[in-house]
């Protein structure tokens, strides 16, 4: 046990020391596979009981600390190995969701959906937070579009059902992360204004028509928004949130939008959310999904402790632009750029290579976590191999 | 900026409203669960 403790404030240094901008003892490793690859990856070892599908151990959460106990025995990681980004089958399928709906594979998707109409931004924008649920939500959630009273049932259903998961998988990663050595991390989300509406309030066709044809109303509605990004993760008290609080946001529109689109529509209320996240001293990750190379002189412009996870793009010009521009006081970091694909094509020691050349660029003077382009969608082999052999020479290799 | 909406209940406002617990360090837990409830309708969004 004291060695666990040992091993958990190690790694808490390490993320201590990459947060406030000091080169850390070694590369830190943080591994996210999402949880249908976790759960795919213990199933073919024979983890759950025989017979079981993806799709009915998505719906049983009893099922989960095997699932997340074998793959934390098996892959190295600085942080817990959980559930990942999770959409719990039980919360969207007892609100009849039309936006996030299971495959029959077992995979959760959210497809093209939009329940706000161009003509209703006024209202929207005149309390945005009561028309999403007065108006909208029975539009994304058949089951909701119901008398007043069996609303309330099915909310206080879903709700019920949501919490329950959630403090299961709360319990289960504590003991993960005592079991492990893991450390705690704690952590909130939030999306970009123009993201949130884009995502489930009008879609991505009818954003971009938008843009066009009501762009001032569009405009208007990612201002009105920002409040409730804030309130999202830092709640009401952000004083009370302890200092390693930070929050967690994918980024969705900017590889799809211009420059010019980008600098009107996207970024000025991002900064503004920006700018409330970090406001207490409290850092921000984003997961910089696809391409925003043409975006970044404006995302560099983000103050505070901000790690940017991408996807792709140029990692010269990204460690070029955090050393040399990075805002005064602020500390910039880098995670991701390692292609998720190389552990699909390419032997151990490709992979090995792969991360060296990858870490002479992004990582020689520090402010590098080590994680993937993206969240690994498969570990069916040679891909838990290659993991396996790669996160083990980061470790016993990637040091200062 | 803000937070306003009137589907969202500070605790201030509410404690205004009900003077019966001020003195009741406990019921501020009431403000918990109101931002439980505000996250939850949150993410139903994104």
């Amino acid at each position: 046990m004291e060695d666990m403790n040992l091993l958990r404030e190690e790694r808490a240094q390490l993320f201590r020391d990459i947060y406030s901008g000091k080169k850390p003892k070694r590369v830190p490793v943080q591994q996210s596979p999402a949880f249908e690859a976790t759960i795919q990856y213990a199933i073919d070892a024979g983890v759950t009981p025989p017979g079981k599908t993806r799709r009915e151990v998505f719906w049983e959460p009893d099922l989960w600390f095997d699932i997340v106990d074998y793959i934390n025995s098996q892959i190295y990681s600085d942080t817990a190995i959980g559930v990942g980004a999770i959409r719990l089958p039980i919360l969207y399928q007892s609100l009849g969701a039309r936006c996030i709906i299971m495959s029959e594979s077992g995979v959760m998707q959210h497809p093209e959906v939009h329940c706000l109409e161009p003509e209703e931004y006024d209202a929207y924008i005149a309390d945005p937070m009561t028309y999403q649920i007065e108006v909208l939500l029975p539009r994304l959630y058949t089951e909701l579009d119901t008398t007043p009273g069996r609303r309330a049932m099915v909310m206080a259903k879903a709700m019920k059902a949501n919490a329950d998961h959630m403090a299961k998988i709360g319990g289960m990663m504590r003991q993960i992360s005592q079991k492990y050595g893991y450390p705690g991390m704690a952590s909130g989300r939030s999306t970009a204004p123009f993201d949130y509406i884009a995502d489930f309030l009008r879609g991505f066709s009818r954003i971009n028509t938008d843009m066009r044809r009501c762009p001032d109303k569009l405009l208007e509605a990612c201002d009105a928004i920002i409040p409730m990004m804030i309130r999202e993760s830092l709640g009401s008290d952000p004083k009370k949130l302890p200092p390693n609080h930070r929050t967690f946001i994918p980024l969705h529109m900017g590889s799809f939008i211009s420059t010019k689109q980008f600098e009107r529509f996207w970024y000025p209320s991002m900064k503004k959310v920006m700018d409330g996240l970090v406001a207490y001293g409290h850092g921000v990750d984003l997961f910089v999904e696809d391409d925003w190379m043409r975006h970044m002189e404006a995302m560099n412009e983000f103050t505070g402790s901000i790690r940017y996870q991408f996807e792709k793009g140029d990692p010269v010009y990204v460690k070029k632009l955090f050393t040399e521009q990075t805002p005064p006081g602020s500390v910039h970091i880098i995670t991701g750029f390692y292609q998720s694909d190389m552990l699909r094509y390419n032997t151990k020691e490709e992979c090995i290579d792969a991360a060296k050349k990858l870490f002479d660029i992004v990582a020689a003077d520090g402010g590098y976590v080590f994680n993937f382009d993206k969240g690994l969608f498969s570990l069916a082999e040679p891909v838990a191999s290659n993991l396996k052999a790669l996160s083990e020479w980061i470790r016993d290799n990637a040091v200062y | 900026m803000e937070f306003k909406t009137k589907d969202y209940i500070p605790w201030d406002e509410y404690l205004a409203q009900h003077p019966e617990i001020k003195d009741v360090e406990g019921a501020k837990k009431l403000q918990e669960y109101e931002d439980a409830v505000f996250s939850f309708m949150m993410r139903l969004f994104r």
